[in-house]
């Protein structure tokens, strides 16, 4: 059975013609969040996605180490995310934790026996079972808490989900309709 | 994804041909996972009691002795 979901992935505008040039190939997200692949905001916990993917593309321009925005014009893709039920890891479900769990629990009890203790982030286990065939994943969900604008500025730092987001890993293969819906300039008033 | 027989054979197919050494290596090298910087082993993770440090709002802080099991 084939799955659809709407994203949203909000960057800069230069980068924006740059995945749209090249389906998505040049935008691989962070490998410590569900592994390497191109992030979208989702329904789900939150029912405003788009408008997270545009705070995400705000709080992305700010560039921490030199006190200015890297760009000031973003935009927001869309994108229609098609998944086979059977590659589509949703650890927002009890079935897909079931999966994860088992899978860590093998990878532990492994580990263990060498004596040595690793630092495990959801990523990297998914990059490394997709990595050596253990997972035919192609896409992957979840809920993370993340940091937009005001949660950096204010220096929140919750534990509580706000995002649904989905890690897609053959772009080529996975994305339809990728079209730029929103495009905005950057002011500090913005933030 | 379910958790259906025949992909937990597979789990276990990978995990049951991989030798340990194998599995550290190809985890540090290839995939960025980085060794634990704790060195605390505990063997037994079952305890009686708890102590516990309190804060008393003079800028001094004791240790005391919990009466009361760890409820697990």
């Amino acid at each position: 059975m084939l799955i659809s979901i709407e994203g949203f992935h909000g960057t800069s505008l230069k980068s924006a013609e740059a995945i749209l040039n090249s389906n998505f190939q040049l935008s691989f997200g962070d490998k410590e969040w569900l592994g390497d692949g191109v992030y979208f905001f989702i329904n789900g916990i939150n029912k405003k996605p788009e408008e997270q993917a545009e705070k995400w593309a705000i709080a992305q321009s700010w560039n921490n180490v030199t006190k200015i925005y890297d760009f000031n014009t973003y935009c927001v893709l869309k994108s229609e995310i098609i998944v086979e039920e059977n590659n589509f890891l949703d650890l927002t479900s009890e079935d897909g934790i079931e999966v994860f769990e088992y899978l860590i629990e093998r990878f532990e009890e492994k580990i263990k026996e060498s004596g040595k203790k690793l630092e495990y982030l959801d990523g990297l286990l998914i990059n490394l079972a997709r990595g050596e065939g253990i997972l035919e994943v192609d896409v992957v969900k979840g809920n993370f808490y993340i940091k937009f604008a005001l949660e950096r500025i204010k220096r929140l730092n919750l534990r509580t989900n706000n995002c649904t987001i989905c890690a897609v890993f053959k772009p080529k293969k996975n994305l339809k309709e990728i079209k730029i819906t929103k495009l905005g300039k950057i002011k500090s008033e913005t933030i | 994804m379910k958790l259906s027989r025949e992909l937990k054979e597979k789990i276990d197919n990978y995990f049951n041909n991989i030798s340990t050494d194998k599995l550290v290596e190809i985890s540090l090298l290839k995939y960025g996972f980085s060794e634990s910087k704790s060195n605390i082993d505990i063997e037994n993770q079952s305890f009686s009691t708890l102590k516990k440090s309190f804060y008393k709002g003079n800028n001094t802080y004791f240790l005391q002795d919990d009466p009361y099991p760890l409820v697990a």
